[in-house]
């Protein structure tokens, strides 16, 4: 079989052969064609090329857009946050905005922090990056953003970094957003990868307290206030701070009681330190109350993202509680409804007070002692068992009555109202303020 | 017959002259073949490439008036509109009272010029003015859009002799949001100015043009940009 096949093959080639001008005509056109699919194909990539550089182009710019929108949403929101900028349940956490953009509590000015970076101060920059299971982020409290490339995938990867640098006025702070396609470059200082395409954007962020102003009395009231001695107890009001008046009770009805505490700035006659019948206040309603005191109306106020609305059909101690423990400084709360607090508890704190906006009427009975500022529609505070001390430091504002029994001592406190006017709130951008050159 | 039968000599070969001309005349045809497939080709080819020239300069020229518009009201000195903001009062035009972005207006130019103009602070220190320097505009001249650049001459931003633009229309969306809330007295009945409003203001871009090496080549591109500076009109009570 072997044998044969070399015979016929042999045979075979030694055939004149025919057509050899068709092998370099078929050559030259070969070559012609491929020279044409080249030339297409080249165009083709030229295309690719400039519509991927666009592609990049507005990845990087919707990143860094994303980067300014996700900073404010962190900022507004209360609760502590850990190096990966998720939720803690650990209330002695840092919240973003007391971790990045602090307030000097002397001033009340906003001070973008920094950390020590060998000589400079740098400051933190929290960064963000899509991988497939989302965006990955670092909030840094000392050094740089640590963030894991993501791998390899057909979708994109972009990243941004912020940074927060101090605006022309106290309580405003610049917010700057680099974008880009990919994490590297200039959303990964001091990084060796690069990135293909970066933008940046930023805006003004201007501070929006929950609380318009500082209530310049203990007690301030569309109504009256009736205190009532249990036993040896007498409620008490006091204002030892001279730079508000010393003013203990301002009230648009009456103060009735014979036997009420007042304490009022030093030097000054504690019975001088009420102004009831209050032309001012009684011109106003519970909606004018609310507005010149917070700046906003009720539904607006609740509206804003740091508030936490609490449900507590009436007993709502632990709630308060469980709420307080899942802000960190930004203590906003709103109980909607009636509120019954029942001591002894203690809520809120010198160094974090609290905002209730009780949109009922609140009765407390007890121990109870609160931080801060309590607005209610009536309150009934009784504190009749003998041995129970109820306090408030801050102030207390109601729209129609309050009552007080026994052993309650209603203090308004500088300091916790200074901190509730910093502290509390949102950070909102400020129009005519973004700008990308 | 003898001939036919001589031995040919190793290595040496004639080519017949009827195959030679056979040989010639397919080459000749598959030549002929190739070339008008290349012609073919080559023109969609060409035209390809004019329609993508076409679509790319569309969508540069969209991309560079969306770019521009999405900065209109930049106000260097925004905070002073801020009421908490406790900075130094503002100088210039600006009233303490009610301060308005001197930069937020934007206005169209009508036919036969189709166009907007509108303006951002470039001001290295701002003086709330909207300088010769910080207007801008697009307009659409002779089938070429126009491009104002502060004090200069209106710049050609597309090539009249690669495309035509046909079309060039800026249609506003506006939304209005109530400030009301944040008011402590109530507005008096039918007023216009109270209460305060924020006004979130869009413009639908649309390009159409023409391509000039092939006049039937027509595309359009359009995008919505959402301008990015906020206008806050009226004040509460006082």
């Amino acid at each position: 079989m072997h044998a044969l096949a070399v015979t016929s093959f042999q045979s075979a080639s030694a055939q004149p052969q025919r057509g050899s001008i068709a092998l370099p005509t078929l050559l030259v056109l070969l070559l012609l064609m491929g020279w044409l699919a080249l030339a297409a194909h080249r165009s083709v990539l030229v295309e690719q090329r400039s519509t991927s550089h666009q592609v990049r182009a507005a990845q990087a710019f919707e990143a860094a857009e994303a980067g300014l929108e996700w900073a404010i949403a962190q900022i507004n929101r209360p609760q502590p946050i850990d190096d990966r900028c998720s939720p803690t349940e650990r209330p002695d956490d840092l919240s973003f905005r007391e971790r990045f953009i602090p307030t000097d509590t002397s001033s009340g000015a906003l001070r973008p922090a920094t950390w020590r970076d060998g000589t400079r101060n740098t400051a933190l920059a929290p960064a963000c990056v899509r991988s497939n299971d989302g965006w990955q982020c670092s909030c840094p409290s000392n050094g740089l953003a640590s963030l894991e490339t993501p791998a390899a995938s057909n979708t994109p990867t972009p990243a941004f970094s912020i940074r927060f640098t101090p605006g022309p006025s106290p309580a405003t702070v610049r917010l700057t957003s680099t974008g880009c396609a990919s994490l590297g470059g200039a959303c990964q200082p001091m990084s060796a990868s690069t990135s293909d395409a970066s933008a940046r954007v930023e805006v003004l962020l201007g501070h929006l307290p929950g609380l318009a102003i500082t209530p310049q009395a203990a007690i301030t009231i569309l109504g009256n206030v009736e205190a009532t001695t249990v036993g040896s107890s007498t409620p008490g009001i006091h204002n030892p701070d001279g730079n508000s008046g010393g003013l203990t009770v301002q009230s648009g009805g009456a103060l009735n009681s014979a036997s009420v505490r007042l304490y009022s700035a030093p030097g000054a006659a504690p019975t001088a330190s009420t102004a009831t019948q209050d032309a001012t206040l009684a011109a106003l309603d519970a909606t004018g109350l609310f507005a010149s005191m917070f700046g906003v109306d009720l539904a607006t106020w609740v509206s804003n993202p740091a508030v936490q609305t609490i449900a507590c059909d009436n007993v709502c101690g632990a709630d308060l509680a469980r709420a307080i423990d899942r802000s960190a400084g930004n203590r906003m709360l709103h109980i909607a409804g009636d509120a019954c607090i029942d001591g002894p508890v203690t809520i809120g704190s010198p160094e974090r007070p609290v905002l209730i906006v009780v949109s009922g009427s609140a009765r407390i009975d007890g121990a109870v002692t609160i931080h801060g500022v309590l607005h209610a529609n009536a309150v009934h505070w009784s504190a009749s068992t003998p041995g129970d001390a109820a306090r408030l430091e801050g102030a207390l504002v109601s729209a129609s009555d309050i009552r007080l029994d026994g052993a309650v001592d209603i203090h308004r406190h500088a300091g916790n109202l200074s901190l509730l006017r910093q502290n509390t709130g949102s950070m909102v951008r400020v129009p005519g303020s973004w700008r990308d050159f | 017959m003898a001939q036919r039968h001589l031995p040919t000599p190793a290595g040496e070969r004639g080519v017949l002259i009827v195959e030679m001309l056979m040989g010639v005349a397919v080459g000749t045809l598959v030549v002929a073949a190739a070339l008008a497939a290349w012609a073919i080709q080559s023109r969609t080819s060409s035209a390809l490439v004019a329609q993508s020239r076409l679509t790319h300069e569309l969508r540069t020229a969209t991309a560079l008036v969306a770019n521009d518009l999405r900065r209109v009201g930049y106000w260097g000195a925004s905070e002073v509109s801020v009421a908490v903001s406790g900075g130094s009062p503002p100088t210039g035009t600006v009233s303490a009272a009610t301060p308005t972005n001197p930069y937020s207006a934007i206005s169209s130019i009508a036919a036969p010029t189709p166009g907007i103009t509108f303006g951002y602070s470039r001001d290295a220190a701002e003086n709330h003015v909207l300088d010769a320097q910080e207007r801008f505009g697009f307009r659409l001249r002779d089938g070429v859009l126009e491009m104002r650049l502060g004090t200069a001459p209106w710049q050609a931003m597309t090539d009249r002799n690669t495309l035509a633009i046909e079309a060039f229309t800026l249609t506003p969306v506006e939304t209005r949001i109530d400030l009301g809330g944040s008011c402590t007295r109530a507005c008096p009945a039918a007023s216009s100015t109270c209460p305060p409003r924020q006004i979130v203001r869009s413009l639908q871009v649309r390009l159409a043009a023409r391509g000039v090496a092939q006049a039937t080549t027509v595309r359009s591109a359009s995008t919505q940009v959402r301008l990015r500076n906020d206008v806050v009109i009226g004040q509460c009570a006082v």
